[in-house]
């Protein structure tokens, strides 16, 4: 991956992150210095993994907030991927995300680049959602424990066996608050194989496309927001100055809503948005208008770059758009575990987008 | 090797009732581990025990122990299989197996849980444990005391949850991350501790306490049977003091942060008329005031024994109206000395205040 793909990678997570951990800025810079001491990032297609290679699966586990105050540490996000080798006693051929939003993006960068291994072009989410079993792997039935986690200090801890995908966020959130809500953690290996009949392909090569249109768009001054939908086959929902938010931390979350006064064609409407990290429900006047897991990106109107749950405030003046989210995760066994009722909503998914619901 | 000294059932019930008073108030009611030794012991097992003389300098031992909150373990028995996992985790981790088990406290429940173990896994219990008695925090015991470090440690809950902590960066991160992981599980949790090897044991460990908490509870048993003073009995065979005797008047109780707290008063009778007693506790008695002066502290165990029966009263049990007797006996003087007042003196339980004893020991 070259230096500028990286840049445009960054501003295309941003707006897959759906609110939950917006550009991630402090990892670009890691990824920065990486490549000015000739460490670089390559990407490797989930179709050249051999059957049995083995993946480390990545992430970042806690409040995207934290890490404005202690930044990341690539040093850090290797510690889990290193725990996992030494606990399997095998090492690893190549690194994933689990989810394409957000700060979590380049974590694989990160530890591909420290490791010298290849970073695979797939995530788990093609967005980023707030809990560890909402992933495609989860949602296929894989086992996320073992589930190696690592804080900024030296506590090591691995979660050997799991009752259900769910114990492992239940006890792996419960240590991640402990240890002042950021861990690295890695999570099951992978065989190539089950990358390739599991995971979201393509993820990062999307992410990348997608930041380059919004930087075309820049420079030849048009509107980065249409440059947004035509990449990703998005709908415009609303246009609007933001009127109110309601924000507070909880049991390891960011929740709360947004309210956003529509102005242009929206003038005299109102948009209010629910979050747990990543926007989870939109409604324009008290009608549904849409849910998750299709993305709820909040965008500043002119440069068009994302707006995260913990940073969007008064005055802001936003354009919200939709993405549609993958088919698996919009499938019944999708729905059962990212659908508005694995966020404690008693609705039905609906969807704007044609095809979807 | 000398041979192995069999726990017999008779032992068994000494061995309970010594437990008790060893676990100064806390460690768990070890009923519910009898009662599954004795099941045990009728299917076929049989319990031994192992001098610590005995262990090989390379022998490997697994130090286990129940974690959590005491009032748990009532509603949800323990299940010997699942006690034996977290030993089986830890084995799976480390690549090797044990040759013994021993208990991480020899007071309370977590006295008898090893026979529990060991009888699942057809293993010696060693006569020793690391703290002598039994404290509310995994950082209090007489390994870390001594600057052996607190991991790795394996813990299993009842479902099939087992977690591995592999490395901390201080005894007090063990304890802070399984405390919460604990919790999340239930309040209820088996234990199995960093791997100790048989000369570790020779050198830091607190030898002979399970043979000592069986003396203890037949001295108990003994005086029933003979229809004389039990307390008296348990004084002359631990060598402790008699405090107090009287009357429970009032408790003040709380769980919280996955502890019991709180404080009970005590208002003498017979001798002791006209004064009272307060101790508070975490889990454990902590520290006890006799008409408002400080008389005894952690590390030294205090103790409070039903004056008629003997058996030990724990902080979850003791109610308005008891008549007990207040003992103190001494603790071991690795928790005495300075390294271990620092982890289990008064201050480390919020006191300021320095450790008050009653009993004599060579100042090392």
């Amino acid at each position: 991956m070259t230096a500028d793909e990286v840049e445009s990678l960054a501003i295309g997570a941003g707006v897959l992150g759906t609110g939950g951990g917006t550009h991630p800025y402090v990892e670009l810079l890691n990824l920065r210095k990486l490549y000015r001491q000739g460490k670089p990032a390559r990407l490797i297609d989930p179709a050249a993994l051999a059957d049995d290679a083995t993946v480390a699966v990545v992430g970042f586990m806690g409040a995207p907030l934290v890490t404005k105050e202690r930044l990341t540490d690539p040093a850090h996000a290797l510690r889990p991927v290193t725990m996992m080798a030494d606990h399997t006693g095998r090492p690893f051929d190549a690194v994933m995300t689990i989810e394409i939003g957000g700060e979590n993006s380049l974590l694989p960068l990160m530890v591909g680049a420290l490791m010298g291994i290849p970073v695979v072009d797939a995530d788990t989410m093609g967005r980023a959602f707030p809990e560890a079993q909402m992933s495609s792997f989860a949602i296929r039935g894989l086992p996320l424990a073992p589930f190696a986690m690592a804080d900024i200090r030296d506590n090591r801890l691995i979660i050997d066996r799991a009752a259900s995908q769910l114990w492992t966020e239940r006890i792996g959130r419960g240590v991640c608050t402990e240890m002042g809500s950021i861990v690295a953690t890695c999570s099951a290996p992978r065989t190539g194989r089950e990358v390739r009949e599991n995971a979201l392909l393509g993820s990062i090569g999307k992410a990348i496309h997608l930041g380059q249109a919004v930087r075309d768009a820049r420079q030849r001054h048009e509107s980065p927001i249409r440059a947004v939908l035509a990449a990703e086959r998005g709908l415009h929902l609303f246009t609007g100055k933001v009127a109110d938010v309601a924000r507070r931390t909880t049991q390891g979350f960011v929740r709360g809503v947004a309210i956003i006064d529509g102005f242009d064609e929206h003038a005299g409407s109102r948009f209010s948005a629910d979050f747990q990290n990543e926007f989870t429900i939109g409604w324009i006047d008290g009608d549904l208008a849409v849910m998750v897991p299709d993305l709820i990106c909040v965008l500043d109107a002119v440069s068009g770059e994302a707006i995260g749950t913990e940073t969007i405030r008064y005055g802001q003046r936003v354009a919200v758009v939709s993405l549609p989210a993958d088919p698996l995760l919009t499938s019944d066994e999708g729905l059962a575990i990212v659908g508005p009722k694995a966020f404690g909503y008693d609705l039905d998914y609906v969807s704007p987008h044609p095809g979807s619901s | 090797m000398s041979p192995l000294r069999e726990i017999t059932w008779d032992d068994l019930d000494a061995l309970a009732l010594g437990t008790g008073v060893l676990g100064t108030g806390g460690g768990g009611d070890a009923y519910m581990a009898l009662l599954n030794c004795r099941k045990l012991h009728r299917q076929g097992h049989r319990f031994h025990l192992i001098d610590p003389a005995d262990l090989g300098d390379d022998d490997m031992v697994a130090e286990i122990g129940f974690m959590g909150a005491p009032l748990v373990v009532k509603e949800r028995l323990p299940d010997p299989a699942h006690c034996a996992r977290p030993v089986r985790a830890m084995e799976r981790y480390m690549g090797g197996r044990f040759k013994a088990v021993m208990s991480a406290e020899i007071g309370g429940e977590n006295g008898m849980l090893p026979l529990v173990v060991a009888a699942v896994l057809g293993l010696p219990v060693v006569d020793a444990d690391p703290r002598g008695r039994a404290f509310p925090e995994m950082q209090m015991s007489g390994f870390p005391i001594q600057g052996l470090p607190l991991y790795p440690v394996t813990l299993s809950d009842v479902r099939a949850n087992d977690v591995i902590v592999t490395r901390s960066a201080s005894p007090g991160w063990t304890e802070r991350m399984l405390r919460r992981v604990c919790t999340e599980m239930g309040s209820m949790a088996a234990l199995c501790r960093p791997p100790r090897s048989g000369k570790e044991i020779k050198e830091k460990a607190i030898l002979g306490t399970v043979g000592q908490a069986i003396r203890i509870g037949e001295a108990i048993l003994g005086a029933r049977a003979r229809h004389v003073d039990p307390v008296r009995a348990v004084i002359e065979r631990a060598g402790g003091a008699e405090l107090f005797r009287g009357k429970v008047v009032d408790v003040a109780r709380r769980a919280t942060e996955g502890f019991l707290r709180g404080t009970v008063d005590i208002d003498g009778h017979d001798g002791d008329g006209g004064r009272c007693y307060r101790i508070d506790f975490q889990n454990e008695y902590i520290i006890a005031w006799r008409d408002g002066e400080v008389v005894v502290t952690v590390p030294d165990l205090i103790c409070v024994l039903d004056a008629v029966s003997g058996a030990a009263i724990g902080t979850e049990e003791i109610r308005y109206g008891q008549r007990v007797a207040i003992l103190s006996l001494p603790a071991d003087e690795i928790l005495t000395s300075e390294r271990g007042l620092a982890v289990v003196g008064p201050r480390a339980f919020g006191y300021d205040r320095d450790f008050v004893s009653l009993h004599e020991r060579t100042r090392s």
